[in-house]
């Protein structure tokens, strides 16, 4: 049963939970360890999942703090963007990808820059897709400070990007 | 396309309030249709988000996962095991020597001590004769003894004298 509950509620969230894991570490293999940890850790407390009331966000908020811990202990983050970037599995717009690819990458990389937090908040709501409510347990922080970070995060990132439009 | 509802949704997104329904409207815009010069430098945002959301795992995570799993639920189903059968040997070896305490009785005076009254001589003259001789033997050892002395005694002053000169 805890197996059955373990495999259709889950690990199907794996790959939502290793690219939270991949934004704090930035680095692949680091993030898939950290998932693989996080996810022996949730099964060994599984007696805890029944009092738990979104175990997609407690699942996440256990990952965030694992891979934060692992980068704290790294000490020196480094990201390699072009892993990452390399790593999108699917081919989207191949006529178009050539022209945006070097502007994808500066996104990624002003992405990068943001404060931890903004950079966090930002990943969960506009890549996770995760509401405001899932976000602020996530990140163990008030609904009114996940909405302040979201709003500068696209707010700088929007800024810059149009500073390097002009300059280009 | 209706652009002015893509610009009016890019506002809402930049101010942070736009639904997820409405977030992924954009993302959809920008990755998979034919977008308009004006709105060109925000793309690359878009595509970035939608690529990101695509990054995953390998195919073989799942079974490394589970395998470790099941590793973990069968080490504990052996301690478990082991725990069990402990205890039960535990509880045998309790009763049995409980059982065998109490089953068994406790010593009795005829089976604890010695009847020495069987070996008391009763004859006044038999029991004469044994004080005699025990007394006769008694006191050859104590002779035997006293000529040993005089000997070690006699040997020491030849040993003495022999240094003496």
């Amino acid at each position: 049963m805890d197996l059955h509950t373990f495999k259709t509620s889950i690990l199907p969230n794996k790959n939502k939970l290793y690219r939270v894991a991949l934004r704090i570490t930035g680095n692949p293999a680091e993030a898939e360890d950290v998932v693989q940890e996080t996810l022996i850790k949730v099964w060994e407390k599984r007696n805890d999942w029944s009092r738990i009331d979104n175990l997609q966000a407690w699942c996440m908020q256990m990952v965030k703090n694992r891979a934060i811990d692992k980068v704290r202990l790294k000490a020196n983050q480094t990201e390699n963007i072009d892993t990452l970037y390399s790593m999108s599995s699917r081919e989207i717009l191949p006529d178009r990808k050539a022209e945006l690819s070097d502007t994808v990458g500066k996104v990624k990389q002003l992405m990068q820059q943001l404060p931890d937090q903004q950079r966090l908040a930002m990943h969960l709501r506009d890549i996770e897709g995760m509401s405001y409510q899932e976000i602020s347990q996530v990140m163990e922080i008030s609904l009114s400070q996940v909405k302040t970070n979201i709003f500068r995060a696209r707010k700088g990132i929007k800024s810059k990007l149009l500073q390097l439009w002009t300059t280009s | 396309m209706d652009y002015q509802l893509i610009e009016k949704l890019l506002d809402q997104y930049f101010e942070g309030t736009t639904s997820l329904e409405e977030e992924k409207q954009l993302k959809h815009f920008f990755t998979y249709e034919e977008v308009p010069e004006h709105l060109q430098t925000l793309q690359p945002l878009f595509v970035h988000l939608q690529q990101s959301s695509e990054e995953a795992l390998g195919a073989d995570f799942d079974q490394s996962v589970l395998e470790l799993l099941e590793g973990k639920q069968e080490a504990k189903i052996r301690r478990l095991s082991i725990k069990t059968w402990m205890s039960r040997a535990a509880a045998i070896v309790l009763i049995a020597v409980a059982g065998w305490w109490y089953f068994t009785p406790p010593p009795t005076q005829e089976t604890g001590g010695i009847d020495w009254s069987k070996y008391e001589v009763q004859d006044p003259e038999e029991a004469f004769k044994l004080t005699q001789m025990a007394l006769l033997k008694a006191s050859t050892e104590l002779n035997q003894g006293a000529n040993t002395a005089a000997r070690e005694v006699s040997n020491l002053r030849e040993i003495g004298q022999f240094f003496k000169k």
